[in-house]
């Protein structure tokens, strides 16, 4: 009987070494490692995504060289992280760059700015006072004005705030998206986004007045 | 600091009011209301400022080129061919 206790031991243990031995290597390797992860991969993501990127880069910035910055150094700051394992190319992988880019220029802004006057409200209005709103009836200022009087209320915001405002609202994706790229529950997605809208909001509450007159 | 102080009851709804997504009796309900409250009234023009600007932002990205500049390419194909940027900044 010991003896045949000892026979079966063997066995199990011959049968899980051929069992390791047998799974293919590829599976294993297939975790995300670094090596595996190649350039042509990524720059057929990056040729397909372009158009968006740009349009989006767009949104942030009505300079239109700068909005070339914007996307070349996303797509630059995307492969060093996809080579290091540490981004996947999914299908909300869109929310990622929209990310990386908003807070590249908004943050920029808001260094820029406190910089210069020392506080960011001061200089949306700033924006503001120099448009002579009488002179524009069917708009408070013109768009390109809008634009830059987005970026900068944007800047104003906290990071949480700015990001889920720039994916929900300004860049529509859905909020399955939004969550899955900030990492966070849909109810979350939902609640914060209200604050944010109040929060962007208030930063326009100053500027008001320049409405009331051009309408 | 937010300074905008809508009513609890309307918070929720306000931003979807000036997207123009209620319907029914809620959106009937918040117009009879904010004829009335100065807080939701403010709340309401500070929040169609902001759509207004995302509005015009959104408008602004759909005129543009599709492609980065042709130097800005090549910069990046190298680097996605080679793993390692030439001239990028
Ligand atoms: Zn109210």
């Amino acid at each position: 009987m010991p003896l045949l206790e000892l026979f079966d031991g063997w066995w199990l243990f011959a049968f899980v070494i051929c069992a390791i031995d047998t799974i293919p290597q590829a599976a294993i390797g297939a975790v995300s490692r670094p090596a595996d992860r190649s350039g042509e991969k990524y720059a057929a993501l990056a040729k397909e995504l372009m158009p968006r990127l740009l349009a989006s880069a767009r949104r942030l910035t009505s300079d239109s060289d700068k909005a070339q910055d914007l996307v070349q150094d996303a797509l630059i700051k995307g492969f060093e992280a996809y080579r290091a394992g540490n981004l996947e190319l999914t299908d909300w992988v869109i929310g990622w760059f929209i990310r990386v880019m908003s807070n590249a220029h908004l943050n920029s802004i808001r260094r820029e700015t406190r910089r210069a006057t020392g506080e960011l409200t001061s200089e949306i209005e700033a924006t503001l006072a120099d448009s002579d709103p009488k002179s524009r009836p069917d708009h408070w200022i013109e768009p390109q004005e809008q634009r830059e009087a987005l970026a900068r209320a944007l800047a104003t915001l906290s990071e949480d705030h700015r990001e889920v405002i720039v994916l929900v609202d300004l860049e529509e994706l859905s909020y399955d998206d939004a969550a899955a790229t900030l990492g966070v529950p849909v109810g979350t997605v939902r609640s914060r986004l209200n604050r944010a809208r109040y929060a962007l909001a208030d930063a326009f509450r100053p500027l008001l007045t320049h409405m009331e007159i051009a309408q | 600091m937010n300074n905008l102080k809508p009513c609890s009851h309307t918070k929720r709804w306000l931003p979807l009011l000036v997207k123009g997504r209620l319907h029914g009796i809620v959106l009937w309900y918040l117009r009879m209301h904010v004829k009335r409250c100065n807080n939701c009234t403010e709340a309401i023009e500070a929040l169609r400022a902001a759509e207004e600007c995302i509005a015009a932002a959104q408008q602004a990205s759909r005129n543009g080129p599709g492609e980065l500049s042709s130097d800005r390419m090549a910069t990046l194909e190298d680097l996605f061919r080679e793993g390692q940027p030439n001239d990028a900044q």
